[in-house]
C-alpha cells in the first residue's frame, strides 16, 4: 500500500471514505455547501499529502482529524452554530429496504438527529465517530487526540446525556 | 428506550446517504482541486527526503555527493589540486602548438613544484607523484620544440626563452627535492624523491646541450 502510486491511492481511500466524511460533515454543519465545501477541502488535504510523498497510515483517521479541525475552524468563523431539520436538508437521502416503516423511521431518525444536534460537540463526535461511522476506539482516540480510555469514558457520558433527551 | 435501542436508532443514521448527485460534484470539484500548485522550497525538501529514505541507490548517491562537498571544504589541500590539474591538463591537450603546450605545462610544472614547497609531510606522496607527471610531460614537450622556431607560431628567441625558464625550473626543482630528501624519513617517500631527482638530472642534461646549440 504504502508503495501505491499516489492517485491510485488517493482513488481507493476516496471511495472507501467518501460517503462518512460527508455525512459526518454535513450533521456537524448542516449546510450542504458547506458540508462540500469541507469535504473537498478534507480530501484535498489527503491528497497534498500523499503528493508531498507523506506516509499515511490510517487514511480513515487523517480523514476524520481532518474533516473535524474544518468544522471547528468553521464554527469559529461563524461564531454561531445552526440546526436545521433532518427533512429539510438537502443532498442527503435516507436508503433503507423497510419500504412499509419508511416515513416512521424517517421521522424517528429526524428526531434522534435534532436531539444529536443539542449535544456538546464532544459528545456529537463521538457518539457519530463509534456508533453511526463504526470508527474504533484507538482511531477516535486518534482523531480527538485523546486517550482510549477518556474516549471510552466520552462514549459512555455522551450515550447517557442523549438517552436523557429522548 | 434502553442503550441497545438507542444505539440501533443511532445506528439507522448511516442509511443517510449522499445522493448520486452530490457524490459528482464532490467528486468533479475534487478532481478539478488536484491540479496541484508548484511546491514550494520547503515542500520540495521535506519531498526531497522522504524520497531518500524510501530509496537507497538515490539515497547512496546524494550521500557520495554530500560527502564529496564536506571533503572539498574540509580537505580542500587534496581535493581542488585534483580538479585544478584536470582543468590544467585538458588546457594543454587543447593548445594550438607544440610551443602554445610547452609553455603551458611547464606553467603547470611550476604550479606543482610551488605546491610541493608549501606542502608539508602531509599529501607528499600524492604530490610527488603529480610532479613528477608534470615534468615529465613538460620535458616531452619542451624537447619537442625547433630551435630555430616556426614561421607564424614561435621564433628562436621565444623557444630560447623556454629553455631557460625550464632550465632555471629544473635548477628549482632539484634544490627543493634535495631538501626534502634531508627531511624525510619515510623510505617510501625517499626512493620517490630519488627518481625524481635522478629525473630531473636527465631533463637538466637534456636542457643544456639544447642551450649549447644556441649562439651565444
Amino acid at each position: 500500500m504504502e508503495n501505491q502510486n499516489p492517485h491510485q491511492k488517493f482513488e481507493e481511500v476516496y471511495h472507501a471514505h467518501v460517503k462518512a466524511i460527508f455525512r459526518f460533515v454535513y450533521f456537524k454543519v448542516s449546510d450542504y455547501e458547506t458540508a462540500l465545501d469541507i469535504t473537498q477541502e478534507t480530501f484535498l488535504k489527503f491528497w497534498k499529502a500523499l503528493y508531498k510523498g507523506q506516509v499515511v497510515k490510517n487514511p480513515k483517521a487523517f480523514l476524520f482529524f481532518i474533516a473535524r479541525g474544518l468544522v471547528v475552524d468553521y464554527y469559529r468563523r461563524r461564531d454561531h452554530r445552526t440546526h436545521v431539520p433532518l427533512e429539510q436538508i438537502e443532498g442527503l437521502i435516507f436508503t433503507t429496504d423497510d419500504l412499509d416503516n419508511k416515513l416512521d423511521k424517517e421521522r424517528q431518525i429526524s428526531q434522534l438527529f435534532a436531539k444529536l444536534h443539542e449535544l456538546r460537540e464532544d459528545y456529537q463526535d463521538i457518539l457519530i465517530l463509534y456508533y453511526i461511522e463504526e470508527v474504533e476506539v484507538p482511531d477516535i482516540a486518534e482523531i480527538v487526540q485523546k486517550t482510549e480510555n477518556a474516549v471510552r469514558v466520552l462514549i459512555h457520558r455522551a450515550l447517557k446525556e442523549l438517552k436523557g433527551k429522548l | 428506550m434502553n442503550d441497545n435501542e438507542l444505539i440501533e436508532k443511532l445506528k439507522q443514521l448511516k442509511k443517510l446517504e449522499p445522493s448520486q448527485k452530490t457524490l459528482a460534484v464532490l467528486e468533479s470539484r475534487i478532481k478539478a482541486g488536484q491540479a496541484m500548485p508548484a511546491p514550494s522550497l520547503k515542500e520540495k525538501l521535506g519531498t526531497l527526503v522522504r524520497r531518500l529514505q524510501t530509496r537507497p541507490v538515490l539515497a547512496a548517491g546524494a550521500l557520495a555527493v554530500c560527502l564529496l562537498v564536506v571533503a572539498t571544504v574540509t580537505e580542500r589541500n587534496l581535493v581542488l589540486p585534483q580538479a585544478q590539474l584536470l582543468w590544467d591538463r585538458t588546457e594543454i591537450a587543447l593548445a594550438p602548438n607544440r610551443f602554445e603546450k610547452a609553455k603551458l605545462a611547464l606553467e603547470l610544472s611550476q604550479k606543482q613544484l610551488y605546491a610541493l614547497q608549501s606542502t608539508k609531510n602531509q599529501n607528499l606522496a600524492l604530490q610527488l607523484t603529480y610532479l613528477s607527471q608534470a615534468a615529465s610531460q613538460t620535458d616531452g614537450y619542451v624537447r619537442a620544440l625547433n630551435l630555430k622556431g616556426e614561421p607564424g607560431k614561435y621564433t628562436m628567441a621565444q623557444c630560447l626563452a623556454v629553455y631557460r625558464t625550464y632550465g632555471n625550473y629544473l635548477d628549482t626543482l632539484k634544490g627543493t627535492i634535495q631538501n626534502r630528501l634531508s627531511s624525510v624519513s619515510d623510505q617510501r617517500t625517499q626512493a620517490q624523491l630519488q627518481s625524481l631527482l635522478s629525473k630531473t638530472s636527465q631533463y637538466e642534461q637534456g636542457v643544456d646541450s639544447k642551450l649549447r646549440q644556441y649562439p651565444d
